[in-house]
Parts: structure tokens; sequence; C-alpha cells
């Protein structure tokens, strides 16, 4: 299993959500494609899938999610 | 000498931002809404591509249209929520909607990046802005406006009052990161009107789109009730 998580360097202040998944729990996704976008203050994120496999979806879209937080992980 | 050769004050802030700012890319001419916010979608992946410096800033004009975020584009009932006659357009940062006309002028600060915070890029496009502001009599501040559509704590602001916003898009691709740090600035306009159209078209999409006019202002009226140009 290989995580995706948001990065702990971004921001500073402020909450941060899953603005939205661009592929379902269980697809298959490929290494680089962009799997989420993550928004903080007024900014867009796009999470990058780090491994080809099978995506497993930890936090909903619209949840909160914190600085190092896993949001999802890959199963070659 | 003159940019667009019609509006001294747009001329004026684009001298000034050529001058103290990275290498600009001004990009005044016409074209249909989606390519001309897509421009700088563009930059930022020939930036990615090593094929451009690794900061610059690109500095536009836009036809008269709504330009909303990705997430509201998804919304259901987006497909048709637009005021008539007025197109959206939809861009890579978040936030809401914000609209461009040729009262707008739009600063995109594109950069090769490693792992920088988010509010660092926002102070580095605000302080730009502020910079290229002053010489014009107008003194900028940042902050969040209660009542001010798109809000956010980068908004700039003249006596309390929203003249420009700021919304930002991140994008790594083979182990390299850039980012988009992107402002409108309503230099001149009907703002009551800008905020009419925001607000109808947020309703639309089954968002409150309740926003105050007052809570807006051009930097030309700012200006003329406040400062006065050098």
């Amino acid at each position: 299993m290989i995580d995706i998580l948001v990065a702990d360097n971004l921001w500073d202040e402020g909450e941060a959500a899953i603005s939205a998944w661009l592929y379902a729990d269980g697809d298959l996704v490929m290494a680089g494609a962009i799997v989420a976008e993550l928004m903080i203050e007024k900014s867009t994120i796009e999470l990058i899938a780090p491994a080809t496999g099978i995506l497993r979806i930890l936090v909903a879209a619209e949840e909160p999610v914190a600085k190092g937080q896993i949001v999802a992980r890959i199963e070659p | 000498m003159s940019q667009s050769g019609c509006d001294p004050l747009r001329d004026r802030l684009i001298d000034n931002l050529r001058r103290i700012g990275p290498p600009a890319l001004v990009d005044l001419a016409d074209g249909e809404p989606q390519s001309r916010v897509d421009g700088d979608g563009r930059l930022l992946e020939a930036m990615l591509a090593g094929e451009l410096p690794p900061r610059l800033q690109r500095i536009w004009t836009n036809r008269p249209c709504i330009v909303a975020s990705r997430a509201q584009a998804r919304l259901p009932a987006f497909a048709g929520a637009a005021p008539p006659g007025l197109p959206v357009a939809i861009r890579l940062s978040a936030g809401s909607a914000v609209i461009h006309h040729q009262g707008t002028l739009q600063i995109s600060l594109i950069e090769s990046i490693e792992g920088a915070a988010i509010e660092a890029g926002y102070r580095r496009l605000v302080t730009l802005l502020a910079r290229a502001l002053a010489p014009l009599g107008v003194k900028v501040a940042e902050a969040s406006i209660a009542g001010a559509y798109c809000d956010g704590r980068f908004n700039l602001c003249v006596a309390d009052r929203k003249i420009g916003g700021t919304a930002a898009f991140l994008r790594t691709r083979r182990g390299r990161s850039a980012s988009l740090f992107h402002a409108c600035v309503t230099l001149a306009g009907d703002v009551d009107r800008d905020v009419a159209l925001v607000s109808q078209f947020e309703r639309a999409l089954g968002q409150p789109g309740r926003y105050n006019a007052a809570a807006h202002a051009s930097v030309r009226a700012a200006s003329s009730t406040e400062f006065e140009f050098a």
C-alpha cells in the first residue's frame, strides 16, 4: 500500500478540505494521474497518484484534512 | 509608451508592474474568455516543462465574463446559471465567482516552487501589486472584507473596500512543481453591477449569492475620494 498524503508545508493557517475526488474508490489509477483536488485558502492543489494501482479513498470530499494526513492509499 | 492607448490608469499600472516585477508577459489581446483564462494554465505547463524562466508575471485583459471555480462548475445548475449575455469561464484556482470586463486587469504570478507555503505566494503577489499601485497614490492593504464576493484573507483593499481578489493553483508534474497566484483588480467600472451579476450567477447555481456592493470599490473610485494620482 502506498499512501497519498497532504504535504505538511503547504499552508500555515486556515482549514483545508478535499474539494473533489476525480476517481471513485476502487478505481484503477495510473502513476502520475491527478486523483483529487485539495482546497486551501482559495487555492487548488492537485493530488497525484504516486503509483499505479487501486485507489482506496480514506477521506470523503468536503471533509476537512490536516497537514500530513493520509487521505487515500494505492493498492499495487 | 502606452499599452492600450485608451486607459492611462491601466497603462501606468502595467508600466509599474513591468518595472518592479519579474519578467512580464503583457497580454492585452482579444479572445474568447475561456481561452484567455486558460492562458494561465498554458504558462504553468510551459514552466513545468522547463521552457520558461522560473518566475514570471502575466498581465492580461479579458472580455466581459463571469469566471467561476471548478467546484462551482461541478454544481448541477452550472450549465444554466450564466446571466443573459454574459459567458462563463472556468478557472483553475479555488474560491467563488468573479467578473472580468474592460475595467479589470488580471495579474498572474507563475513560479517554479519547491514546497513553498501558500501564504508566502499570496504575499509575493499582494506585495507586488501594492508596490505597483503606490506610485499612483493608492495605498493597498490585504484583508478579508465581509460581504465581498470571492472573499479571502488576501484581498486587495482600499479603505476597507475590496478592489481586487486573489486565488491560487499548484500543480506537480514528474517531480517539478509550479504555482499560479493570480489577482483580478477592478480599476474602473460599475461595481454595483458587478456585485449584482456575481450574486445572480451564484443564486442560479443554488448558492447564497448575497453580497454587498458597499464592500467593493474600483481603484478609480477609491482614488477619487481618498487619493490623487501622482
